[in-house]
């Protein structure tokens, strides 16, 4: 309902919302007004004065960037006065701005070399030596910056105030002598750092693995789309010689804001990196034999098939992962589900099933609530640039921020409630939330008791504060973790949606926030034992044959991946195909998991690195990944977009593998021509994707519809863990982990943590540890070294490590995704 | 205002360039360097007039300290800008013969030398 305004810039009327600034309402008129310090995100400053413009009945030239419009007022941009002011600034600006563009990384898209041009006196009237500064300082060991270069517009420094709201990067100093640096000299390391170098309108802030490598109009640039966490972040990828150049950010308001995070920017080393799987091999008498890929595929297929024959289809799985594109998912469960005929699909470890009993929110909806609740979720080391959204929500839209969590995270600093369950009671807490809003609803509640403070270690009066800022809130945006919840609380979160929803006159919707690149494409596509493509149950056996034709529902009840395990172990299980997935690392128990692979008749692993899983396969299939691979993936807000390829591969692309699995197997093969091919299949096989096509999700992406979850009956309270040994166990994400992603040798293994334990002060005190101590953590016969740090990131009786890297072996220590207990103890003194 | 230093009393035997340029140092100094004009623009200034009180300075730099005071005046950030300009600006245009007086020493050593 925002009022509009008219005005008139340069003779063309135009008219903008109230509010709206000068250079904006210029530039939807394709009128453009030379900046610098402006940035759109970061909104009105008014220091570099390049923006100034003549305004009617006003008796001084004005700031376009910091000017408001009001009703009838007039704005020259061309006129004497103004070119005289242009050339007068574009002169001050230059002149100690060192002659460095033949050698700057910003050359040809440097915005001061384009207003020069464009707006410039043409020539320098400067006499004396241009000042000279520092040329190369290290602000961390990804960023360098050049003094020289600086034209002081506070880009970067408002950014880390505003934006990722650290104040890390600040204007130090005044005058002239003033520069841009860190308090202490302190590395600016944040976990968004690199936007500062995209932002900055010279070649100052540059980025050091990138600098004097390639002059930016030599490069390839593609479009693509970040591939580390389930925000999908749009980006650009430039190469050169098919050489890996650089990362930058590539806009898009309703998915990244225009940020990319350090992860994306810093993290691409691996798709040049030694431990990539390039060829396709056999286990032939103990030694891997190379042969061609697609020959492997046929084999590979004939061997699964040979199985199924003998041993029926009960006797193979495929344990897929939320990291592929859509396409491939797609791909592998028509070959699993159809050609082969078995329903044990899986991609995760957790419980978690598709569709919402609420609307399905995207990231435009954090800033459009009232409330935000977040539920398990740490986003700043999940879903970093979810974190930035949910940041800017609050403190700048005025929403609202609720957490429930059983882990101290760093968005507690501006949540209006912060709630801590215990470890392991996050059913009976979201229960309690539940009960508290079902009673004032009086609607069916979850039996038992769930508000004793006992149970949960949330009082009861706290809950009963979350649940009426709930009810009081009228639109709530629910963002949650699936993969933090332990055992079937993901039933009873769905209830707690259920719930929120009957509110009267409640605007309600979700975001299941999964830390991994394409979680909900990967259950989308019907990589469940449970559920085939777009949450059709595999129960329901005449949905199913409507959609795939008759008789294309199987009789089985599909094996989930632990169960998987379970069954390989025992002999059941024969043959097991594994996609960029690392079950002896990424499952619980990896002794177990070991012995239960290499019982298998047929292992075969198609990935893009080696992995522990990779080395006990009989057949090792290569897998382009992120960089060389083309397709869609969805993000956690539900938007399908394409991830396009950056560098080129003479290896055949991993959906031309899937299918010629398929149709090596089947009488009518299909011959798809691009991953596109596919894309077109699924939009009129998968219920939610008959919108995506190639032209629609071209641009910005396209949201997917909505998935329904099955009406649900009222969820029970599961039995209470049987207290084990010690403290219970939690598992905190890492952002930058040293993993197969990054190695030792990434430029961001500054981030890397070590093993650390964090205790509660007053489990602390029994076990006699204090800060900075070495200890143990032990279970299931295994041990794992730590620091301890005693910070109360979660309340008594529990531990929490966050995984650094894929040695630390964490998982060992657990033997399945409910609550799992830990012995933490002093090393043996020798 | 005489505590302020913004009124300041001079008689006839005062070089007003060498006034100015220490009022221009003072700016200079002052200036907190958030907007460009007046953080280039009061260094600038004050350079100029330094060779101009140390007998270097040509008539083309007077105009050029003209054009200067006219790309700064009214279009920096806040009013120190503003202020940066006006003794620079006035004692060129009430003083101008102190200025060429300076200038005009320099023309003639170039002569004779
Ligand atoms: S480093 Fe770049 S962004 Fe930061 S103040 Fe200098 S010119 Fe602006
Ligand atoms: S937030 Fe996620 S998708 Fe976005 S840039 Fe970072 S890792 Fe990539
Ligand atoms: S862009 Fe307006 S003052 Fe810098």
């Amino acid at each position: 309902m925002s009022e509009d305004i008219n005005i008139t810039i340069n003779d063309q009327p135009v008219s903008v919302p109230k509010g709206t600034l000068v250079v904006e309402a210029a530039k939807k008129i394709g009128i453009e007004i030379p900046v610098f310090c402006y940035h759109e995100k970061l909104g009105p400053f008014g220091c570099c004065r390049m923006c100034l413009v003549e305004v009617e009945k006003m008796p001084k030239l004005t700031t376009a960037c910091t000017q408001t419009v009001m009703p009838d007022m007039v704005v020259k941009t061309e006129s004497p006065k103004v070119i005289k002011a242009q050339q007068g600034v574009l002169e001050f600006t230059l002149l100690n701005h060192p002659l460095d563009c033949p050698v700057c990384d910003k050359g040809g898209e440097c915005p001061l070399q384009n207003n020069t041009f464009k707006y410039g006196p043409g020539d320098t009237r400067m006499e004396f030596d241009r000042a000279n500064r520092d040329k190369a300082t290290p602000l961390s060991p990804v960023i360098t910056i050049d003094r020289e270069r600086c034209i002081a517009c506070q880009r970067c420094t408002r950014y880390s105030d505003i934006i990722e709201q650290e104040s890390a990067l600040v204007m130090l100093n005044r005058g002239f002598n003033n520069e841009v640096g860190t308090f202490n000299n302190e590395p600016y390391d944040t976990k968004y750092s690199g936007n500062v170098i995209d932002i900055c309108p010279v070649g100052a802030l540059t980025n050091t693995q990138f600098r004097f490598k390639a002059r930016t109009w030599d490069l390839d640039n593609s479009a693509t789309l970040c591939a580390h966490c389930g925000c999908n972040c749009n980006m650009t990828l430039g190469s050169r010689t098919n050489k890996f150049m650089r990362i930058e950010t590539r806009p898009n308001d309703l998915v990244d804001d225009g940020w990319v995070c350090d992860k994306a920017r810093f993290g691409y080393d691996f798709i040049e990196s030694d431990h990539r799987i390039v060829e396709a091999t056999n286990l032939v008498d103990g030694e891997y034999k190379v042969a061609k890929t697609l020959e492997i595929a046929r084999q590979t297929a004939e061997s699964l098939k040979k199985i199924v024959d003998e041993y029926g289809p009960e006797s193979i799985g495929f344990i897929g992962s939320p990291f592929g594109t859509n396409e491939e998912l797609y791909l592998y469960h028509k070959l699993f589900r159809f050609t082969l005929g078995t329903n044990n699909l899986d991609h995760k470890i957790y419980i978690d099933t598709p569709g919402l009993p609420v609307d399905h929110y995207d990231f435009l909806n954090v800033e459009t609530a009232n409330l935000v609740l977040l539920i398990g979720s740490d986003p700043a080391e999940e879903l970093p640039i979810l974190d930035l959204r949910i940041k800017k929500a609050i403190t700048r839209k005025g929403v609202k921020l609720a957490i429930l969590n059983d882990q101290k995270t760093e968005l507690d600093k501006i949540a209006d409630l912060s709630l801590m369950y215990d470890v392991g009671s996050d059913e009976i807490a979201l229960a309690a939330l539940a009960n508290s809003l079902a009673l004032e609803l009086d609607i069916e509640m979850v039996e038992g008791e769930t508000s004793d403070e006992s149970l949960t270690g949330i009082a009861e009066r706290r809950m009963k504060e979350m649940a009426e800022l709930v009810r009081t809130a009228m639109k709530v945006c629910v963002v949650y973790n699936p993969a933090s919840l332990t055992g079937n609380s993901i039933f009873m979160l769905k209830h707690l949606l259920g719930v929120i929803n009957k509110i009267p006159t409640m605007e309600c919707g979700a975001i299941p926030a999964a830390p991994f690149t394409n979680s909900l494409g990967a259950m989308d596509m019907g990589i469940l034992p449970d559920y085939y493509p777009g949450g059709i149950s595999s129960s329901d056996s005449g949905k199913v044959d409507q959609v795939w034709g008759d008789g294309s529902s199987l009789q089985s009840k599909g094996l989930s991946a632990l169960e998987m395990i379970d069954k390989a172990e025992s002999g059941e299980l024969k043959a097991l195909l594994v996609y960029r997935n690392n079950p002896v690392i990424d499952f619980p128990d990896r002794k177990r998991v070991e012995s239960a692979l290499k019982k298998l008749s047929l292992l075969v692993v198609h990935d893009m690195m080696k992995t522990e899983t990779s080395v006990l396969a009989t057949t090792v299939l290569p897998s382009n990944g992120p960089g060389y691979d083309e397709g869609t993936t969805t993000n956690i807000g539900g938007r399908v977009q394409y991830r396009k390829r950056g560098l080129n591969t003479k290896n055949s692309p991993d959906w031309k593998i899937i299918s010629k699995m398929i149709n090596s197997l089947s009488e009518k093969p299909i011959e798809y021509l691009t991953s596109f091919s596919v894309t077109e299949e699924l939009s009129q096989t998968v219920p939610g994707y008959s919108e995506i096509s190639k032209k629609s999700i071209k641009k910005e992406g396209k949201t997917r519809e909505k998935i329904e979850s099955a009406n649900g009956v009222v969820p029970e309270i599961g039995k209470v863990e049987s207290s084990g040994q010690g403290l219970k166990l939690r598992i905190a994400e890492q952002l930058f982990a040293k993993d197969k992603i990054l190695d030792a040798s990434s430029p961001l293994a500054h981030h890397f943590l070590p093993s650390t334990l964090c205790l509660h002060k007053k489990d602390a005190l029994k076990l006699d540890l204090s800060n900075g101590d070495q200890a143990i953590l032990a279970a299931n016969g295994v041990e794992v070294k730590a620091i301890v740090e005693v910070s109360n990131r979660c309340n008594p009786g529990a531990v929490i490590v966050p995984r650094v890297s894929d040695d630390q072996g964490l998982l060992r220590l657990s033997r399945s995704c409910s609550v799992n207990w830990v012995e933490v103890k002093k090393p043996k003194v020798e | 205002m005489l505590g302020s230093g913004a009124l300041i009393v001079m008689d006839h035997t005062v070089n007003i360039v060498e006034a100015a340029l220490r009022m221009s140092y003072f700016y200079m100094h002052e200036s907190c360097g958030k907007c460009t004009p007046c953080r280039e623009g009061t260094r600038w200034m004050y350079q100029i007039l330094n060779d101009i009180q140390n007998g270097k300075g040509s008539s083309k730099q007077v105009e050029k300290l003209e054009d200067i005071c006219d790309n700064m005046s009214f279009k920096c950030f806040c009013a120190l800008g503003d202020a940066a300009v006006a003794p620079v600006a006035s004692s060129i245009m009430h003083f101008r013969s102190d200025y060429d007086e300076l200038i005009k020493n320099l023309e003639s050593d170039e002569v004779s030398a």
